[in-house]
């Protein structure tokens, strides 16, 4: 293609004309002047040839990426949105004879749920986008100067500021406004400050596995694949992983795994797998097999081995589950003791239960699954924080909120509600 | 004899469900293109699927009168409106840490990320004028369809048609 010197786009206002004259979207009138000003316009009779090429190379450019098939991601989303309505109708049914029967026990129930001290939460079911943005706002505006969120108030980060961090990014990514987006980029680049030349995010402690593969999700979710701080964040995962294929501590020995860390590690690694990291298969398939090691014979995930449940059983049989769905590839007896756990915990007292149980729920994706996670989400919203200093947030009094406080309980409920809409932890596609 | 579009939006409508698979079909490769030039290459899939969810769910106010397609760019236009703050929040991140990095020296992307072709110019497009060459010239739109899917005049089409390609031709050439 040759451009005239000192072409400029008003050269002849006809040249206006050109690429609907190509395209044959003139009028005949119009058509039939152009042709006539061709005739005796050299700039134009020039430009012409330029838009003809131009329109064949627009055309002729490739389109990358690997060919879709969503049907069935389509009939399956339509199969959930028919179960969620027909059990939003029979919940309504239900609820009618409920006031026709003036049952006290319910007055009693709800008498037994009296919200946390401390809060105003109503109990009241909100749609889980309100909740999520009165959520997003409560956390915008508790993020420090610095980028980070950290639980208490004091001035020097606490050992799980990175983590805190990460968790109020993911649960920040879809939130509506400027505000939550420029709260994002000041975390990512607080997060990326926390980085070691080792690799892995902050302090070299108990918390770090658990912070850099927070982070490293945060930070491919939030950036992509382009993520450098990610990527090194990546290799330290990987160059800790344990030879028996789980993950530990830090300073623990090289046989001591859990299935806590693990499960954040294969989370973090699945992550970057979707943004094209093939080259993570092997490790993820160890890490897996580990986690089915410790399955026993009633399909609950242990926490170092077979049967150890110094915590109990449900929080990581759902995070077990976690993982082995997404990649499609789940023990029938885990999948039996998952939807026990499922049906037991729809009392969202521990965020980090409720967290595996959403996401996994989301994965398993059936209309039973559906109809589980829509309980938990209303359950969910109804805790929220509606008025108040606190409004948007969370409390819980589990063992985690102890150490990450109304910050990590907010995140984790967000994330909660966020995987019954497709968005959370959810794995992005990448082409 | 294969159903035309507008057969089985009809079949749809009266509540024969297996008609959206085959429209599924005929339609998820195009529409992934579309949503791929407009620049989502991560969420093309995921926006592909909220188009069909959508084309369901409005499946009554489907009218034969209007071609299948420009109903089909009309959901898919308010699916890639909706989605497009999600992937610029994700941008500005990605740009933001991209700064922050570089001014401390960090590693440059490496050379192979850094294109200057057809598809890249596409991509710097201001969104207005390359979701107009997008429906026209790739997914195959008349001006007039166009115009239909963005709620715009002719004129309209027309003269940001103008401006994209002069566009696109200035920085071909200013490359070459």
């Amino acid at each position: 293609m040759r451009i005239p010197e000192g072409m400029h786009a008003t050269d002849c206002p006809r040249e206006r004309d050109l690429p609907a004259f190509l395209q044959d979207e003139l009028t005949e009138a119009e058509r039939r002047s152009l042709e006539d000003h061709l005739r005796t316009c050299a700039w134009c009779r020039d430009a012409l040839d330029d838009y003809r090429q131009m329109i064949t190379a627009v055309r002729e450019a490739p389109v990358g990426g690997a060919p879709v098939d969503v049907r069935g991601a389509v009939l399956a989303r339509l199969e959930r949105s028919r179960t969620r309505r027909y059990r939003l109708a029979w919940a309504r049914r239900a609820a009618l004879w409920v006031v026709l029967l003036g049952s006290a026990l319910l007055a009693a129930r709800l008498l037994r749920q009296a919200p946390p001290r401390g809060s105003t939460a109503t109990g009241a079911r909100v749609p889980a986008r309100t909740a999520t943005r009165q959520g997003g706002q409560w956390l915008v505006a508790r993020q420090r100067p610095d980028g980070r969120w950290d639980a208490g108030d004091g001035d020097r980060p606490t050992r799980y500021a990175v983590g805190l961090t990460a968790l109020s990014m993911m649960a920040l990514d879809g939130a509506d406004g400027e505000e939550a987006d420029g709260a994002t980029r000041r975390a990512a680049v607080y997060l990326a400050d926390q980085q070691s030349p080792e690799g892995f995010f902050g302090p070299r402690d108990s918390a770090t596995m658990y912070n850099t593969a927070l982070a490293v999700v945060a930070l491919l979710q939030s950036g992509g694949a382009a993520s450098e701080p990610a990527l090194r964040g990546l290799e330290f995962i990987c160059s800790s992983q344990r030879p028996g294929g789980g993950w530990g501590y830090v300073r623990a020995s090289r046989e001591a795994m859990n299935t806590s860390i693990t499960v954040w590690q294969l989370l973090a690694l699945m992550q970057a797998e979707a943004c094209g990291r093939t080259d993570l298969r092997a490790r993820i398939e160890r890490g897996l097999a580990w986690l089915e090691s410790t399955i026993d014979d009633q399909g609950r995930v242990g926490y170092s081995a077979r049967a150890d449940f110094p915590y109990g059983y449900e929080t990581m049989t759902a995070a077990g589950a976690l993982c082995a769905l997404k990649q499609r590839k789940v023990p029938p007896h885990l999948l039996r003791a998952f939807l026990d756990v499922a049906e037991q915990s729809l009392e969202p007292d521990d965020m980090y239960r409720t967290y595996f149980v959403a996401a996994a729920l989301r994965a398993f994706g059936t209309s039973e699954a559906s109809g589980l996670l829509e309980e938990l989400r209303a359950q969910i919203t109804g805790r929220q924080v509606v008025s108040g200093p606190e409004a948007g947030s969370w409390e819980t009094a589990d063992r985690w909120s102890t150490a990450g406080g109304r910050v990590y309980a907010t995140a984790m409920a967000m994330l909660a509600l966020e995987a019954g809409t497709g968005r959370g932890l959810e794995v992005q596609r990448y082409n | 004899m294969d159903l035309s579009d507008l057969e089985l939006m009809q079949k749809l409508r009266d509540g024969d469900d297996t008609a959206l698979s085959v429209l599924m079909e005929r339609h998820q490769q195009p529409l992934a293109n579309f949503f791929r030039r407009l620049g989502a290459y991560r969420d093309a899939e995921d926006l592909v699927q909220e188009t069909f969810v959508r084309l369901y769910r409005y499946r009554r106010r489907y009218r034969p009168a209007a071609r299948f397609t420009t109903f089909l760019y009309t959901l898919a236009r308010h699916a890639w409106i909706d989605g497009l703050r999600r992937l610029r929040t994700r941008e500005r991140v990605a740009l933001g840490l991209k700064e922050q990095l570089e001014v401390r020296g960090a590693t440059a992307p490496p050379a192979s990320l850094v294109r200057l072709d057809v598809e890249e110019a596409l991509l710097e497009l201001d969104e207005r004028l390359r979701i107009v060459v997008v429906l026209n010239l790739l997914q195959g739109l008349t001006y007039k369809e166009v115009s239909d899917v963005l709620g715009l005049p002719v004129g309209t089409v027309k003269s940001r048609m103008f401006a994209a390609l002069h566009e696109l031709r200035r920085r071909l050439h200013e490359d070459s």
